[in-house]
């Protein structure tokens, strides 16, 4: 099992629901993935700015979105 | 006729996340779920915690990856993730808060709960370590061992003898039996270290009982101070109470450490990574708006040997430069190297509140300006947006996902 780091920006499709912000799709290299599960999600804090970070499957792979 | 009113049994709980971060990356991932994991450093080969399915295999905190691999030939290593793990530790901090203020953390993946006044609201104590149990399952996916007991230290011994997903009853009139079979070597964590315990063994003190039943003189020639402590622990004995959850605010050390992503003798190198760890540590203490007047520093080599030591100042201060000053000054007494430097560990003490004083010199004036505004500008746009150039040594040489961090996170 081998993971990538890959930090590149990526366009995502979200829905907000209950106060919460759920990522759906994200385009990846020309390439749509729908997201089959949210995992995890956790908080950090940059400055002011809080960053929501998503651990979730999709396309038969595992990532992290931030 | 005189009347006594019996206080009721206090009800001490101790939640111990399993394989914490192990479990973290598991719920992340579920291709990781059911297999054996170790979860080590960025660029580093040392199990930090293993899955319960490394741990069958004898997969220990500590390990090498190499020497995991032997025992483990599939182990899979996750590259661990504090800020994952400290947002799961708040988390699990608010569950707890719904059954009472008196929570108390002891680690990032323990704490002692107090719900002698509150369990009435909840259907008693073991009602609310299910209800934590299921809870903590289904908002993060970990499991937890649990100990309840009419003290600290039973609670811990309990929680800590029932793992994985464990639920342990110590009733007032059960402690005695409880403790009697408990080895020493099962004391450490409620404050009998590896070496009291092989000290205790030499004395024929094995369980413990025995040290309860050890004589209080005897033990006091041999430990000092601390023979009464040891021998109170032995009985299941202690009066250390939980603290509440907000006041545990009162900060009495900041600080930082970093493991270097390589083993150094490059004076240069350490000179910058000291220097972002001063700053980080001088900006958490404006943050909390308090000075402080001892440095202490703490150095790993490569072969895992430690030197630490500290001095203290007359004034007190809360800048980068005079912390990192300090602590160069500690440093230059490993000087010149004998072994390749593999952590740095700064942290700052004996504090005081910063009443944000005028200063009559306008050079300190300046100086105190200067940081609030630099401050002002990373607490906005992030850490290190403004920062030394000295820094750059570090930055080139790689600055792993984050410091390490000498404090407890609490819920703000």
């Amino acid at each position: 099992m081998s993971v990538t780091v890959i930090e590149e920006k990526i366009k995502t499709g979200v829905i907000f629901s209950k106060n919460r912000i759920y990522p759906k799709w994200f385009m990846w290299r020309e390439r749509k993935i729908d997201v089959t599960e949210i995992t995890y999600m956790w908080n950090t804090a940059e400055g002011d700015a809080m960053i929501i970070h998503f651990s979730a499957t999709g396309a038969g792979g595992y990532y992290e979105l931030s | 006729m005189e009347q006594t009113v019996e206080k009721p049994e206090k009800k001490i709980m101790l939640v111990d996340q399993n394989a914490y971060f192990a479990s973290v990356e598991q719920q992340c991932n579920p291709e990781l779920r059911g297999k054996p994991i170790g979860v080590c450093g960025e660029g580093r080969t040392i199990i930090v915690t293993a899955s319960y399915e490394a741990r069958w295999f004898g997969v220990k905190t500590g390990m090498t990856l190499p020497e995991a691999r032997r025992l483990c030939p599939n182990l899979i290593p996750v590259i661990g993730n504090l800020d994952k793990y400290i947002d799961t530790s708040l988390k699990i901090h608010k569950i707890f808060l719904e059954f009472t203020n008196k929570v108390e953390v002891f680690s990032i993946d323990e704490c002692f709960l107090d719900v002698t006044e509150t369990e009435y609201l909840f259907g008693g104590a073991v009602e609310i370590a299910k209800k934590i149990k299921k809870t903590m399952a289904e908002e993060t996916g970990i499991k937890c061992s649990i100990g309840i007991a009419p003290n600290k230290v039973v609670a811990k011994i309990a929680a800590k003898s029932k793992k994985p997903d464990g639920l342990v009853v110590v009733g007032g009139d059960e402690v005695k039996d409880f403790m009697a079979a408990i080895p020493v070597e099962k004391l450490q964590g409620v404050g009998i270290g590896r070496k009291i315990s092989q000290k205790l063994k030499y004395m024929g003190i094995n369980t413990a009982k025995q040290l309860g039943e050890a004589d209080l003189g005897l033990l006091k020639s041999r430990f000092g101070i601390l023979g009464g402590f040891y021998k109170n622990i032995g009985l299941g004995l202690s009066e250390s109470t939980v603290k509440d959850y907000s006041g545990q605010i009162p900060i009495k050390s900041v600080g930082h450490s970093h493991t270097l992503p390589q083993d150094t003798y490059d004076i240069a190198v350490i000179r910058s990574y000291m220097l972002l760890l001063c700053e980080k540590t001088a900006a958490r203490l404006r943050e909390y708006k308090m000075k402080g007047r001892t440095v202490s520093m703490a150095v790993r080599f490569g072969d895992f040997d430690m030197y630490a030591s500290r001095d203290t100042l007359k004034h007190y201060f809360n800048s980068g430069v005079e912390i990192f000053n300090l602590a160069m000054s500690i440093f230059e007494k490993v000087l010149p190297l004998q072994k390749p430097v593999r952590l740095l560990g700064v942290s700052i003490s004996n504090l005081a509140v910063d009443d944000r004083q005028k200063y009559l010199f306008n050079d300190f004036e300046k100086k105190s300006k200067l940081l609030e505004v630099m401050d002002n500008i990373n607490k906005k746009y992030g850490d290190f947006t403004l920062r030394p150039t000295s820094l750059i040594t570090a930055e080139k040489y790689g600055i792993l996902g984050r410091c390490g961090i000498i404090s407890t996170r609490l819920i703000k």
